[in-house]
């Protein structure tokens, strides 16, 4: 592990969901701190909030009360629009549903980030250089032969492969994998494993919600997430 | 690029787009072709009015008609808007021996006239002569060494439906059919016209039975005006002014019904107009304290647009009604688009979600519909375009081949007055149905984009 300082940092999240005239409050007063280069794994069982959670980490949800830091910078703070430009650029998301478009192909989903975060009037001067981006990480998660497939052609563990490619073609600081093993079988589940951990030897940030210790063994820290709060 | 790469895939993924393309390009070809045949019948009608009627007509109603027509026809050729001008007498008659049928009798001296309207290309025979006449020919009278001028211009010219009248035959194929066959000056065929004159006072004049007189068939005019057409009988000026005591033989001035005035070419209508109005005033101003001025009363000086309003405001107004009904019909596409593209947004929801997770904006998300709603429209307005363009330059085609193989007339001419469906497409009103049919659907796609723009993106990524 080669643990620096401190990139993500939150601190007293909550937040309720409400359904009708039922609420219920899956975080309460959720704090923690994420070291550069750290392997986190946060359990829980189902319905426990980590998902919620990671989502509030990676600025796809907001909280209802508390603060997060990204790089010491208040990110809950900043414009719609630099939010935005934070997920496109610092982090990188791998869920457990893969959530691919179904009507692009490999290359073309692993290319998203880079073509959402290169205005039109740049683009013909990047797209050489995303292409060759998405080719590599292509390479890395041993999908070349596969680059024109439609996501419905693919097995469940080569969609996988191919979301976390999409989540690690913009290098970001930060890979936020929500149950990334969960709808594999345990030969795909662990290559996607490996590929994590391989990651973060290389100095990837990761951030995994599991509800599988098994899985969890691989981080080098494990919060478990109960009853609203970190333990 | 990304938008575009998304906007294209889901069109050529999503059949159910092509219903939208299809309910826009129908639309836009429906609107063109109608609106393009309305635009043809509109044009066409006013056209016709315009030809017949000339730039300005000063009139009187009454059909003791108006004093002093040639004093004032002399000075308004004066005058720099004006080219030139010729009087018109309009009097009810009656034809036949019987005196069966009603015409309207128009007096024109026929050169004048000619100059002042496109008569003479409304006839039958002489619309080529370098200049149309009512005379007639020398075998009328055989007995007669050398015709008198009077006996010379008694022909007439009758209104192509007026044939219906004399010979009870209403078709218009049958009475072209009529026109070849009989219908020919050398065939002296004889028109009896009987009227009662009015004298100046508003009294009768003349024979308690009436005046009588008879002219000689010489052509036939077909100004493509219905009202005009089935009515109108003309006859030679001085022959009908003598023959209605309107030529001072009644003790007061000669008396005219119309003037009828040509402007000169780049004058404005309403200029013209204007200019022509106000030296009628100053003219009967001038010359209200001679003998009948009171005739002056009630003369109104009006464009051919005013003159030949009741013809051409149901033209107007049927054009309108169609644009507003086509528009009401428009409402009904951008519905279809907004039930589409809303089917296609909740389909797409997750995918949205995917979107807005590796960075993009509610507004980004939002173009992409909206870009999807341009494509939709612009495609289904090429589409649309095209047929309707190709039915509209192929209409009279269409209704020769549906005619041949069925018997059906989509248009009977002798409903509509007219021998060929128009079959240009406008192309002002053509570009604004395109560029509306594209806003219909961008419309249509607004809804749902705003839609797709708000998704809490975590919410999205949980649809199923």
């Amino acid at each position: 592990m080669n643990v620096k300082d401190t990139i993500l940092q939150a601190e007293k999240l909550t937040k309720t969901y409400t359904l009708g005239k039922a609420s219920q409050q899956v975080l309460r007063g959720v704090s923690l701190r994420v070291a550069r280069g750290e392997f986190l794994a946060i359990m829980g069982a189902s319905g426990s909030g980590k998902s919620t959670l990671l989502h509030i980490l990676g600025l796809l949800d907001q909280p209802d009360q508390g603060k997060v830091w990204f790089e010491k910078e208040d990110v809950f703070g900043l414009s719609s629009s630099r939010q935005n430009h934070l997920r496109n650029q610092a982090f990188g998301f791998v869920f457990q549903f893969y959530h691919l478009l179904p009507e692009l192909n490999v290359l073309e989903n692993v290319m998203l980030p880079g073509m959402v975060g290169c205005p039109a009037w740049h683009w013909m001067g990047r797209r050489v250089q995303l292409k060759q981006d998405a080719l590599q990480v292509i390479e890395n998660v041993g999908l070349t032969n596969q680059l024109r497939q439609k996501p419905a052609t693919l097995s469940g563990g080569e969609r996988q492969r191919v979301a976390l490619a999409r989540a690690l073609v913009g290098r970001p600081k930060v890979l936020l994998a929500d149950e990334p093993t969960g709808n594999l079988d345990s030969q795909a589940g662990g290559r996607i494993l490996d590929l994590l951990c391989r990651l973060n030897q290389q100095g990837q940030t990761v951030i995994m919600v599991t509800h599988d210790a098994a899985v969890a063994q691989q981080a080098h820290r494990r919060l478990v997430l109960a009853d609203g709060k970190l333990g | 690029m990304y938008r575009w790469l998304l906007i294209r895939r889901y069109f050529l993924h999503k059949r159910i787009a092509w219903a939208a393309v299809a309910a826009v390009a129908l639309l836009v070809m429906l609107v063109l072709v109608v609106l393009s045949i309305m635009s043809g019948l509109l044009a066409d009608t006013r056209g016709r009015n315009h030809r017949w009627a000339g730039d300005i007509i000063i009139s009187r109603d009454s059909l003791v008609g108006m004093a002093y027509y040639q004093e004032f026809i002399d000075e308004a050729k004066q005058l720099p808007e004006v080219e030139t001008a010729t009087p018109v007498i309009r009097l009810f008659g009656l034809e036949g021996e019987g005196r069966e049928n009603t015409v309207l009798l128009y007096g024109v001296q026929m050169e004048s006239f000619c100059r002042v309207t496109a008569f003479q290309n409304t006839l039958y025979f002489q619309n080529e002569k370098p200049q149309a006449t009512f005379n007639v020919p020398p075998s009328i009278f055989p007995t007669a060494e050398t015709l008198t001028p009077e006996q010379q211009k008694r022909g007439c010219i009758v209104g192509h439906y007026t044939l219906g009248q004399f010979t009870g035959v209403y078709q218009k194929d049958a009475v072209d059919r009529l026109q070849e066959l009989s219908l020919r000056p050398e065939h002296h065929i004889p028109y009896d016209v009987t009227l009662f004159a009015i004298g100046a006072k508003g009294t009768l004049v003349g024979s308690l039975t009436g005046e009588y007189q008879k002219f000689w068939y010489v052509d036939t005019s077909l100004s493509g005006l219905v009202d005009i057409d089935a009515t109108a009988m003309y006859v030679d000026f001085d022959e009908l002014q003598r023959l209605a005591y309107m030529d001072g033989s009644d003790g007061g001035p000669p008396r005219a019904n119309e003037i009828r005035l040509r402007l000169k070419p780049g004058i404005a209508l309403q200029q013209g107009c204007r200019a022509v109005a106000g030296a009628w005033d100053d003219f009967v101003r001038r010359n209200s304290d001679q003998p009948q001025a009171r005739l002056f009363e009630d003369v109104t000086v009006q464009t051919w647009q005013q003159f030949r309003r009741n013809q051409i405001a149901p033209a107007e107004k049927e054009k309108s009604l169609m644009v507003g009904v086509f528009a009401m019909i428009a409402l009904v596409a951008v519905f279809i688009v907004f039930a589409i593209f809303y089917m296609i947004v909740t389909e797409k929801i997750r995918d949205l979600g995917i979107i807005r997770s590796v960075g993009s904006s509610g507004g980004s998300v939002a173009q992409i519909f909206l870009g999807y709603g341009v494509l939709v429209g612009f495609i289904g307005a090429v589409l649309g375009g095209t047929a309707g363009w190709l039915i509209v330059t192929n209409s009279n085609a269409i209704e020769a081949w549906l005619t041949l193989h069925f018997n059906f007339r989509l248009w009977d001419p002798d409903v509509y007055a007219i021998d060929r469906i128009p079959s240009t497409v406008p192309p002002v009103e053509a570009g604004i149905i395109l560029i509306a049919a594209v806003l219909a659907a961008v419309l249509g796609a607004a809804w749902p984009a705003r839609r797709a723009a708000r998704l809490n993106v975590v919410d999205a990524l949980r649809v199923e």
